[in-house]
């Protein structure tokens, strides 16, 4: 019986060990009905206010760099002023309106932000989730960010948030070609341009921008943290880094693009320079222009407003938004449609007495006195105006307008830039279906000078030139170095009309005359190398007009001539081609083609080719032996 | 072989309250790591432990409790051994170094050396002189046998574990038979010792006290996380917010969820009635070992018993008082519940243990 009576011994003392179990679970039930039941709605609030939140980590844009890798557009930090909604909403509707209140108030006093705008702003966003911070003010100052993080405690609605922000460091250079970023617009979220793209994404709007948009743009990161009752981050749970945007890289040449950019300084015009061999665009200027970094903000400025509704439209790429009558610079094409058509050749010579009576109308040559006897060459040399109207009538309209638009006028150049315009080719069809009225032949003849309903941008001029410069086929402007959209073969488009070397040599001859040989566009040239090219005044006002308003040339700046050229050079194996417009810049000779020439300068220089350009200010150049413009 | 006489003796109610325990851990890991990538390679290694844990049982029920007590010494002396190995090469988990990795399973032997302990130390306290009362040498050799493998533990950095074999010692020794005054000097030297030792912890381990003192010092630390699941649990309230639903729970706020604080997520989702239902089950498993303690046929059936229970008690409420926010974090497991092999054996080791002892109530 000894070991029952150990046992009774043990077993009292497991007694104790039953009564510290019960005590230890009485314990536990207790502390659980504190939490769960009496304190359990306490808990339940916080667990509601408890948010895991997931911020955007901006992916900076690619940097959009010339064809040497200088860049053009890049990035800068800077600081933005945002909302928390979640952080405005009261136990009722009465706190938060108060709390909405309050901020506005501060706003106002603090950062001089209107209330209406922000309201507007929040009003906008305001129906995304409640998480999503909205941006209410951009690119704040220092002071702006102190003032904010000063009233963090009575303002717990508003942060600080960084982002990486375009910068034009050249300011208005190139502003047509790079375009500039904005806030995406309510029809561009999720359209086909802007597949993955959000309210409030910062897109390309214009220019390059636009155009390589999805290039450029990153792929945001994330930040997933845990917040407190503030809305402050207490701690990052798990973030993923932005992937930059892809840096995209530009045909320009930025020394031809400034050179190009100072020639038409406090001008109204556009210049541009192509490789007319691929189609790389080396320099693209339009004038006026605007600044992009004074309105890349989400939110719209009032220089913005101002821009827009400038007369003199500086948003607009001149170079291939504007159509303007080609003028003589058609008569290449005119001469390029003869030869090939056989209705001409270098013996057909005509006489020019300065004018000539046609349709029972009298035409005017640009030389009152008449060129005496011209071939082609010499009628191209002189802009002799006879012998295009004599050609126009003997191939007529639609013979004309085939071999205008197989040069790839009428049809836009497809270049990587959005807005070009088409122009215009008139023929006999045209006419019927636009106004409903039969061609008359006497508009043949105000289209063989590159008159009459004729129209056609710069780089559509710029292109066609370059093709008969350099023979058989249209180059594909572009901007964007490297593609293989653009490859060599790719590159050219085909050229309708047969075009044989002899009237490639004919033509190339005729336009170093032009140039080199008492021609009208003698101011295009550059010593020590053989440019070609041709000038163009479009009258904006007929002198017959003038005389009967009675304003002298001169007189008005608005009603002066727009000047024309187009060249290359050269001459043998064309480079560079290139064509400055000025609009009301007075003739073609005496203000765009000195501009060329100093393109073409800049241009041979850099490749060491001649002696780079004395400083020397275009209008410093003034003609030695003034001669007959057309 | 075992006689039919002693199976009649299988306590198929202490099977039942082990497996529902075991069920309810296996739905709760599986709440826990909802929605995460590892979510059914988490179910499908609870459920092999579990398996695991059951064969383990089984073969423990065949050889009886004596001559496993002969064993254990071995198996105890192997276990030391092992434990030597593992501070020398071990993995880290948690600033542990305290884990073994076999291919796709790792295995902390500091788990079942716990047993191992109660087994050679009831060995030992059943072969006493005096029956109802331990001598200093027979105290001494006790916490020789009990103090060798906490030496070891705590030089992997597992303080949770070490602390663990404490109370058993302490229930041990007391129902062997301590005179009062040994249970006084006991009590002094331990009011002592405990501030002295906590120059010996770690910084974690000591931010871990310190913030359970002052919870607001470090509001996002471990104190953040003591915080979470004191939300988690309040918020769930009298019926919880259902399987899957808690948001404290699946938005990541509570910590080792599908581990340490599983029942952080039980009383989030269930409620107050779901822990209620937990803990009403370990107190039936408790019954069910003191029935075997009161019907046991020897001491050392008696202190094996009053072992596994101190053992499976001192994780119960080391682990839910550190969830419930009544005690500091020590990162214990809950028995049976929580995700994690090495402590589902050293269980189900523990609980085979209690099997053998109700099946041979009766001697030979």
């Amino acid at each position: 019986m000894k070991l029952i009576k150990d046992q009774k011994v043990l077993l009292s003392k497991i007694r104790v060990l039953q009564y510290v179990i019960f005590g230890i679970f009485l314990v536990i039930v207790c502390q659980l009905w504190n939490l769960q039941i009496l304190r359990g709605p306490e808990y339940q609030q916080m667990a509601e206010r408890n948010r895991i939140r997931t911020l955007d980590v901006p992916a900076p844009r690619g940097i959009i760099r010339d064809r040497e890798g200088r860049s053009l557009v890049s990035n800068r930090p800077s600081f933005n002023i945002q909302v928390n909604l979640e952080n405005l909403k009261g136990k009722d509707k009465a706190e938060s309106e108060r709390k909405e209140a309050d901020m506005l108030l501060f706003l106002e006093r603090e950062l001089k932000l209107d209330r209406t705008s922000v309201r507007e702003r929040l009003d906008r966003f305001g129906n995304g989730p409640l998480y999503k911070p909205i941006t209410i003010k951009e690119d704040v100052s220092w002071a702006d960010v102190g003032t904010v993080e000063a009233h963090l405690r009575e303002h717990p609605e508003l942060t600080v948030s960084q982002e990486p922000r375009r910068i034009y460091p050249l300011g208005a250079v190139g502003a047509h070609v790079l375009g500039y970023v904005g806030e995406i617009s309510e029809e561009q979220v999720g359209s086909d341009e802007f597949p993955s793209s959000r309210r409030g994404d910062l897109i390309g709007k214009h220019g390059m921008e636009r155009v390589y948009n999805s290039m450029l743009t990153g792929k945001d990161g994330f930040r997933q943290v845990v917040v407190n009752s503030l809305g402050r981050v207490a701690k990052t749970l798990q973030r993923q880094d932005a992937v930059p945007g892809k840096d995209v890289f530009l045909t320009l040449d930025l020394d031809l693009q400034m050179v190009a950019e100072k020639l038409l300084e406090g001008r109204m015009g556009t210049l541009v320079a192509m490789n007319p061999n691929n189609g790389e665009i080396l320099a693209m200027v339009s004038r006026p222009a605007f600044d992009p970094n004074s309105f890349i903000s989400r939110i719209s400025s009032r220089n913005w407003q101002e821009l827009i509704s400038d007369p003199a439209s500086p948003f607009m790429n001149r170079a291939i938004q504007a159509t303007y009558s080609p003028g003589s610079i058609f008569k290449i094409i005119m001469a390029h449609a003869g030869l090939a058509e056989g209705a001409i050749d270098p013996s057909h010579w005509i006489f020019c007495n300065g004018e000539i009576s046609m349709y029972d109308r009298v035409f005017h040559c640009s030389h009152r006195g008449g060129h005496g006897y011209v071939n082609v060459s010499a009628a191209i040399q002189s802009s002799c105006n006879i012998y295009f109207y004599l050609l126009g009538k003997q191939m007529g309209i639609d013979v004309i307008s085939r071999y205008a638009r197989s040069l790839g006028l009428g049809e836009k150049t497809g270049i990587d830039l959005p807005g070009e315009r088409t122009g215009l080719v008139p023929d006999a069809q045209w006419k019927k279906k636009r106004y409903g009225n039969p061609w008359y032949a006497g508009e043949t003849i105000s289209v063989a000078i590159g008159q009459g309903a004729l129209s056609a941008t710069p780089l559509q001029i710029l292109e066609a030139i370059s093709a008969l410069s350099v023979g058989g086929r249209l180059p594909q402007p572009h901007l964007l170095l490297n593609d293989p959209r653009y490859s060599a073969s790719e590159a050219l488009k085909p050229m309708a009309a047969s075009y044989s070397s002899e009237n490639r040599a004919l033509l190339r001859d005729a336009m170093w005359r032009v140039v080199n040989s008492g021609g009208t566009g003698y101011l295009a040239a550059v010593g020590g190398m053989d440019v070609c090219g041709k000038t163009g005044t479009v009258q904006v006002i007929g002198k017959e007009k003038r005389t009967e308003l009675n304003i002298p040339e001169g007189a008005r700046e608005d009603l002066e001539d727009h000047a024309w050229f187009v060249g290359f050079a050269p001459k043998n194996s064309p480079e560079i081609a290139v064509v400055a417009f000025v609009e009301h810049g007075g003739t073609g000779g005496r203000s765009a083609a000195p501009m060329a020439a100093e393109v073409f300068r800049e241009y041979f220089s850099k490749k060491g080719l001649i002696p780079p350009a004395v400083d020397t200010h275009i209008a410093d150049i003034r003609p030695a032996n003034p001669s007959p413009q057309p | 072989m075992i006689e039919r006489r002693t199976w009649r003796q299988f306590d198929w109610k202490l099977l039942l309250a082990v497996l529902a325990l075991c069920a309810i851990g296996v739905v709760f890991v599986h709440s826990a790591t909802f929605g995460t990538e590892k979510n059914s390679e988490y179910l499908y290694k609870q459920l092999i432990w579990i398996l695991a844990g059951l064969t383990i049982w089984a073969m423990v029920l065949f050889p009886d409790y004596h001559m496993l007590a002969e064993w254990a010494l071995v198996f105890y002396v192997f276990l030391l051994g092992v434990l030597v190995a593992v501070l020398i090469f071990g993995h880290t988990v948690h600033g542990s170094k305290s884990w073994f990795h076999f291919g796709l399973f790792s295995v902390q032997p500091s788990e079942l050396v716990k047993v191992a302990a109660i087994v050679v130390l009831a060995r030992y306290f059943s072969d006493t002189r005096s029956l109802d009362q331990l001598t200093l040498q027979e105290i001494g050799i006790g916490a020789l046998i009990v103090a060798t493998p906490m030496l070891l533990i705590l030089m992997q950095g597992d303080l949770g574990t070490t602390l663990t074999l404490l109370p058993v010692y302490a229930a041990m020794s007391f129902v062997s038979g301590l005179q009062r005054r040994h249970i006084v000097i006991a009590l002094i030297l331990f009011l002592v010792l405990a501030p002295l030792s906590w120059g010996l912890l770690k910084d974690y381990q000591k931010d871990r006290i310190r913030f359970f003192i002052h919870p607001e010092e470090e509001p996002y630390g471990s104190g953040y996380q003591a915080l979470q699941a004191k939300i988690a649990i309040g918020s769930g309230q009298l019926y919880g917010k259902g399987l899957k639903q808690g948001s404290q729970s699946q938005l990541g706020f509570i910590p080792y969820r599908h581990t340490d604080f599983i029942f952080a997520v039980i009383a989030e989702e269930k409620g107050l009635f779901g822990v209620l239902i937990v803990l009403l089950l370990y107190l039936i498993l408790f019954y069910l070992i003191f029935d075997g303690i009161h019907t046991a046929r020897d001491r050392l059936g008696i202190l094996i018993c009053t072992g596994v229970v101190a053992l499976l008690l001192i994780h119960v409420t080391l682990n839910i008082g550190m969830v419930i926010g009544l005690l500091p974090i020590t990162g214990l497991p809950l028995p049976l519940i929580s995700s994690g092999g090495s402590s589902m054996l050293a269980n189900f080791l523990a609980l085979g243990l209690v099997m053998n002892i109700k099946l041979r109530r009766y001697a030979n």
